[in-house]
């Protein structure tokens, strides 16, 4: 399918430690179209970070594929950058410094590539601040604007606002929204919390723990921007969350 | 800071001062212990007919060059050995066993292999210099968070853009501290190599005086070692200073 900008197929992951091997993911598939907002929720410890370190080429599958715009992925590649759960900024570069980290060139068309991200994460003002001058809400869009200024296809988010307080959480996920919905961007994001999935994507993969696998996916057919009292909403938070915990 | 200055200058002016009425007084042989008013004087000479500023200046040269020499030694082999675990599980015993021989101790050997001219004292100092630069070195670059080499991997930055956009920024301090330390112990290590082999330097001048009997000498350059050296680490400290502030930086970023 033409479509189709993130593909795993059957992707198994076992880690062997030094008390014995571990399975964390096993046989897991999902398909992400171009242009699509993907969710995948799962309790702590469920494989959701194993899942997009595979898809970012940060770590190998123990079996099966991942696909990009349909090229096998072998390690990072420019069509994929990562939001961690930790913002990991570079503490002696400034704001604008760390946007411009996966930059090759300094040029012009760099600069207005930087610009352009500051904008849309809306930190123009603080482009000079270090690291330490910004707080956790702050830090986590800057890493945000750095892949997106990286100019990937898809963006792969692992918890990016589960360190955040619930204010500034709700704030940032009507700001991912927003991004998304001006770049068209392909996300793919990794969760805990059903709420965050229901509000933001248009597919959510449930996936279920020890070892990981994929439950279903359920179609989110809900308008943006989403209420979430909406009464829809309410009834697919609760059916997720049965098969979360079943 | 003048506060501060008087403080610690404090005690050596009070057993200078003793040490001069002692001599006055004659309870102490001006042979073995000339007064400091004598070694005052002995330093002025010294300044007037310039071996002074040569002997100081002779060392200072020694010392620059092994520095130097070993900094461009020490630091790529440590980024190497912070790097790759598997150099640091190599050579670290054979460090630890060479890292208790003081560089004095390899005088004779360096004499012999390198000829009694500058060759081997510049070996002393190259030596002396090395282990606390590569060890400092390897410590930071082993050191850098593994989150921030990740995003450099997510990003995809080649080896040598990694080296100097994440390793070595990080590593920056701990190689400075590095560097302090092999120049504090370059420079012990060079006086003690021209005591035994020069014909220059502030060591040739100990062993002038002690030749020709003339303590003073031997004390002015005494003097001049402990000196220089704090002057050394003084100015050192305060640039480390200078970086410190990001260092405050570096252990908060992006929380
Ligand atoms: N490098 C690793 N070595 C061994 N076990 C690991 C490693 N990475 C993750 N795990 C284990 O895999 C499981 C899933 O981890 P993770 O993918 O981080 O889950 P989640 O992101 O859903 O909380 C955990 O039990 C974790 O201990
Ligand atoms: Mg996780």
């Amino acid at each position: 399918m033409a479509g189709e900008q993130l593909k795993v197929v059957d992707a198994s992951k076992t880690f062997y430690t030094e008390w014995g091997k571990v399975e964390v993911l096993r046989s897991v598939s999902l398909t992400a179209a171009r242009g699509e907002f993907l969710s995948v929720v799962g309790v702590s410890g469920c494989g959701k970070t194993t899942l997009l370190r595979i898809i970012a080429g940060l770590e190998q599958p123990s079996g099966g594929e991942v696909f990009c715009n349909g090229v096998r992925v072998s390690g990072p590649g420019s069509d994929r950058a990562v939001v961690f759960q930790e913002p990991r900024l570079f503490p002696w570069l400034n704001v604008e410094q760390n946007i411009a980290f996966g930059l090759k060139q300094r040029n012009e068309a760099a600069r207005r590539v930087v610009e352009q991200a500051l904008e849309l994460v809306g930190l123009s003002a603080f482009r000079q601040a270090y690291p330490h001058e910004l707080s956790g809400g702050m830090a986590q869009r800057v890493a945000m604007a750095r892949a997106l200024a990286f100019e990937p296809e898809a963006l792969l988010m692992d918890e990016p606002f589960s360190a955040l307080d619930a204010q500034t959480r709700t704030h940032m996920q009507s700001e991912l929204q927003e991004i998304w919905r001006r770049t068209g961007k392909t996300i793919l994001l990794v969760t805990h919390s059903i709420a965050e999935a229901l509000l933001l994507s248009q597919r959510i993969c449930i996936m279920t723990s020890a070892p990981g696998r994929f439950r279903e996916v359920v179609e989110v057919d809900l308008p943006y921007p989403r209420d979430p009292d909406a009464p829809e909403f309410i009834r697919l938070k609760k059916y997720i969350l049965t098969q979360l915990t079943a | 800071m003048r506060y501060k200055i008087a403080r610690g200058a404090a005690f050596p002016v009070l057993v200078l001062c003793l040490w001069e009425i002692g001599v006055r007084l004659g309870s102490v042989d001006v042979f073995f212990l000339p007064a400091p008013s004598a070694v005052g004087k002995s330093f002025l000479n010294m300044l007037a007919n310039g071996l002074w500023q040569a002997s100081l200046w002779a060392s200072l040269k020694r010392l620059l060059t092994g520095f130097v020499l070993s900094a461009l030694c020490a630091v790529p082999l440590g980024i190497l050995a912070g790097k790759t675990r598997n150099v640091r599980y190599w050579v670290s015993p054979t460090l630890t066993f060479l890292q208790q021989i003081p560089p004095i101790a390899w005088i004779p050997v360096f004499i012999l292999w390198l000829g009694i001219g500058e060759a081997s004292k510049i070996a002393v100092i190259v030596y002396a210099a090395f282990f606390p630069i590569f060890l400092n070195t390897v410590q930071g670059v082993g050191g850098v968070d593994p989150q921030l080499i990740e995003v450099g991997r997510a990003f995809m930055l080649k080896p040598l853009r990694m080296l100097r956009r994440v390793y070595l920024p990080s590593a920056a301090l701990a190689i400075f501290t590095g560097l302090r330390l092999g120049l504090s112990n370059c420079w012990r290590a060079l006086v003690g190599a021209e005591l035994i082999a020069a014909a220059t330097g502030i060591g040739a001048l100990i062993n002038d005086g002690r030749q020709l009997s003339q303590p003073d000498k031997i004390f002015v350059a005494v003097f001049t070692i402990g000196l220089a050296g704090m002057l050394i680490d003084f100015s050192l400290k305060k640039l480390e200073n200078k970086l410190r502030p990001g260092k405050r930086m570096y252990a908060q970023g992006g929380k």
